[in-house]
């Protein structure tokens, strides 16, 4: 465990301090001796973990997995755990926590991913936890994401909570299954929305009555929290908490500019997994610029060394979907085959502070309801577009109807606009079960061939 | 199945509406689901048209050359009738209602826009919670928007004592369907499943005067309907999503395997008419009140399953059902997500049920049959 634990940036002082506490996460997780020499196998294959700022990265993600388990166990008397909730259930959590050291509030799926997924490629029990309740596996396809907390409540691995939160945003799948997780396991909810209405050919101004929405979603949610946890949350407090996630937003663009204008990308995609992810509590913040700030200094210093994890005039291709969630083996296999993964930014959007806006709640609802699919095909073909790619990846997560019914279209849209090969590719997002190695591996070859041939007729 | 003049009437129904589009009226066409108030657009001059087509392959399959088959058969269906054009419904429309209640109607309400620019497309925004004023007053004014948009659309004003007209007329329609589902509590109903849904099916292309017409002049035939013997079937409610026009596969096999069934919750394919549209001051906050609020919420709404179950337990004891048939389309997950719920609930009740899954024309005929014709004998065994 020691030896794990180094690779993931424990110094002496953490180790004494943390070790405990980790051998009882872990213990409580299952995680046993297999299963760290796995994990160590696994950093080795797929992530820089000779790059101090991945290793910064990576205990922050482990230590914010043993803060979670051992909440209840350190005297925290008010448990809420976040759901697929956008950033305004994180921006209230860093609000709670900054306010009162009794609470612990988080988004809960993304640190089981990031621990259990990357590093132990331990999912599946959860998965097959969740499949025999009511996440079936088979023809339904219910996402990998929903599975991940059903699975966890299925094998009692969460202190039990005081709220569980969702938002609408995405879709009506997370609301449904944090409804099955209060009938079955009796847990209070909460839920804040808006109104996906918004058509292609009305005027920009007409969002306006979604964020109107949004906002009032949330201030109802906020009042509802207020109620758990016994104190108000002032607009200050959340204003505060966006003002201090925006510095992880600049750190982030700024190591994003480095590594798409530098040419031949010095570090593996999958860095991104580890590093510039917005932290569990607010007093964290530094601790995660200073990992994208050591990553970017490593970076720059492999840049003037001429590393490179592609070969010179690699293809480069854009992905259409976020990177995978639990499962670095497809962004390894890409750089594997010399191809290279552009990245137009670097970690997840802040909250985008506006001039003249001082509404936390109208800046946490950002542009409201997410657009149709012709502003998202806009977006693609444009970044296709600046960032000069051979091929767009078009990656759809079959778990998730939201994006699933846009793939084919972008598809087409982008060769027809752009006129660079695209790859059609469906896979799970969470889930690496659906996954075919070798058959993506083959796919992914064939590609190659056709960026090949696509730069050769541009010429 | 359905009444020769009904299926007459029906036959000659798109001609009727193509002479009145040459007239100068307007064609409004709206996905299912009960959130879009017809009320309106019948106010505004214009014909409301359901689009519910549903229960066949050809149009599901076509539309896996624009969306991925993780998209539910019934929202294929519906880009796959434009796309093939068979049914003359999907063509005649002047405007689309696209309610966003699931993320697949939103996306087949997107494909539309995206391909045919030229139709004019409203998307109502539905509340997912309705708890809270400024859900439903989100919706009204919502409802306020689509009819600023139908009078500009038919160029004929909605005044309040058209649209209090119309509410009057659609009332009785489901004063009428309710009425006429009330009769199936009778041993044996006087209609069958097949004729309800059919009926329902009807009122979504008829102009509701003739509908009116026609269910009055039906539920009088019923009621005086000689009882015939119980033939001791067992009495069975139906769940689900939708039942599309034509997608009544399964509703033959339970009735080919000795079942009945006497009831149905079905959001979208049936009209829901267990309220009245209350008319008030306010015609709109009446509008939305009764299509948000006073109903049990569909699947896709927060916290809708303790409500629907109620409702459901309500039935079984009001119908005398002894069995439930969890109908969903494959791919439905907040649908396949509730059966786990529901099926749990009514298993503490003793009421046995069973989940069958279709994809349009891919339902596995023969495995569903003995599924039914096992609860079927569940069912009997409880009733000895």
């Amino acid at each position: 465990m020691k030896e794990l634990l180094e690779l993931c940036g424990f110094g002496s002082a953490d180790m004494d301090r943390e070790l405990p506490r980790v051998a009882r996460t872990f213990d409580k997780l299952g995680i046993n001796d297999e299963d760290i020499a796995r994990a160590k196998q696994r950093l080795d294959t797929y992530f820089d973990i000779e790059m101090e700022g991945i290793r910064k990265g990576l205990k922050i993600y482990v230590l914010e997995l043993v803060d979670l388990m051992l909440a209840r166990e350190e005297g925290k008397k008010k448990l809420l755990y976040g759901f697929m909730t956008s950033r305004c259930f994180e921006t209230i959590s860093y609000a709670l926590m900054a306010k009162s050291e009794e609470i612990y509030s988080a988004r809960i799926g993304f640190m089981f991913h990031r621990v259990l997924g990357y590093i132990f490629g331990k999912m599946v029990p959860v998965y097959e936890a969740a499949e025999r309740v009511w996440v079936k596996a088979g023809g339904v396809t219910h996402c990998g994401n929903v599975k991940s907390v059903v699975g966890l409540y299925a094998l009692d691995r969460l202190p039990r909570p005081d709220m569980m939160v969702t938002a609408g945003f995405l879709c009506e799948t997370a609301p449904k299954t944090v409804g099955m997780i209060h009938e079955f396991y009796g847990i209070p909810t909460g839920y804040y929305d808006t109104c996906q209405d918004v058509s292609v050919k009305e005027s920009p101004e007409a969002a306006g009555r979604t964020i109107d929405f949004a906002v009032k979603s949330m201030k109802r949610f906020v009042e509802k929290v207020q109620e758990v946890v016994g104190f108000e949350i002032t607009d200050e407090m959340l204003m505060e908490a966006i003002r201090a996630s925006s510095k992880i937003g600049e750190a982030n663009r700024k190591l994003g500019e480095l590594l798409l204008n530098c040419g031949s990308v010095p570090v593996r995609p999958t860095s991104e997994m580890l590093v510039g992810s917005f932290p569990v509590k607010m007093a964290d913040i530094p601790k995660v610029i200073d990992a994208v700030d050591t990553l970017y200094e490593e970076v720059q210093a492999r840049i003037k060394k001429g590393v490179k994890v592609v070969q010179d005039g690699a293809p480069r291709i854009l992905t259409t979907h976020p990177l995978h969630s639990t499962d670095p083996r497809m962004e390894h296999l890409i750089t594997e085959l010399g191809i290279t993964l552009v990245r137009p930014g670097f970690g997840p959007p802040a909250v985008e502070i506006r001039d003249g806006e001082e509404d936390p709640y109208v800046l946490m609802a950002g542009r409201g309801a997410m657009g149709g699919v012709s502003e998202k095909i806009d977006m693609i073909v444009e970044s296709c577009r600046q960032t000069k790619v051979d091929g767009l990846l078009d990656v759809y997560h079959a778990g998730c109807r939201t994006m699933v019914g846009d793939a084919l279209i972008i598809k087409e849209a982008v060769e027809k606009e752009v006129g660079i090969p695209v790859l059609l590719m469906e896979w799970e997002n969470f889930d690496s079960r659906v996954y075919n190695h070798k058959q993506y591996k083959r796919r992914l070859e064939v590609f190659r061939t056709m960026m090949e041939n696509y730069r050769l007729r541009a010429r | 199945m359905q009444n020769e003049q009904l299926s007459r009437y029906l036959s000659d129904r798109p001609a009727q509406i193509s002479r009145a589009k040459e007239n100068g009226r307007r064609i409004i066409g709206f996905f299912p689901g009960n959130y879009v108030p017809e009320e309106l657009i019948y106010a505004a001059g214009a014909i409301p048209l359901c689009l519910n087509a549903g229960g066949d392959t050809p149009a599901a399959v076509s539309a896996l050359e624009v969306v991925p088959h993780q998209i539910c058969p019934f929202a294929r269906a519906q880009i796959g009738e434009r796309l093939l054009k068979r049914k003359p419904y999907y063509h005649m429309i002047d405007m689309l209602v696209a309610p966003v209640t699931c993320q697949h109607l939103k996306k087949v309400a997107d494909i539309w826009e995206y391909y045919y620019d030229e139709l004019e497309i409203f998307k109502l925004g539905i509340p997912h919670e309705y708890e809270n004023e400024f859900e439903v007053e989100y919706y009204k004014i919502r409802l306020k928007m689509l009819k600023d948009k139908l009078e500009e659309l038919t160029g004929s004003e909605i005044t309040d004592e058209k649209l209090a007209g119309a509410i009057d007329l659609y009332n009785r329609m489901r004063r009428l369907l309710r009425g006429i589902s009330r009769l199936r509590r009778a041993s044996p109903p006087p209609v069958s499943a097949r004729e309800f849904i059919e009926l329902n099916h009807a009122s979504f292309y008829a102009d509701p005067v003739y509908m009116v017409d026609y269910l009055e002049s039906l539920y009088r035939q019923l009621k005086e309907r000689v009882e015939v013997e119980d033939d001791g079937s067992p009495r069975l409610l139906l769940i689900g999503p939708s039942i599309g026009d034509e997608d009544y596969q399964i509703i033959d096999l339970v009735s080919e395997a000795g079942g009945n069934i006497v009831i149905e919750e079905v959001c979208e394919g049936l009209r829901y008419c267990w309220n009245d549209i209350k008319p008030d001051n306010d015609l709109y906050r009446s509008l939305a009140e009764g299509y948000l609020v006073d109903r049990v919420p569909c699947a896709f709404m927060v916290n809708s399953s303790g409500k629907r179950l109620d409702f459901v337990l309500k039935l079984i004891e009001e119908y005398n059902v002894s069995g439930v048939i969890w109908y969903e389309l494959l791919c439905c997950e907040t649908y396949d997500t509730e059966s786990y719920y529901f099926s749990r609930k009514l298993e503490e009740r003793g009421i046995p049920m069973i989940v069958l899954e279709a994809d349009y024309g891919s339902m596995d005929i023969g495995r569903s049959k003995v599924r039914v014709e096992a609860l079927i004998e569940m069912v009997r065994g409880g009733m000895e």
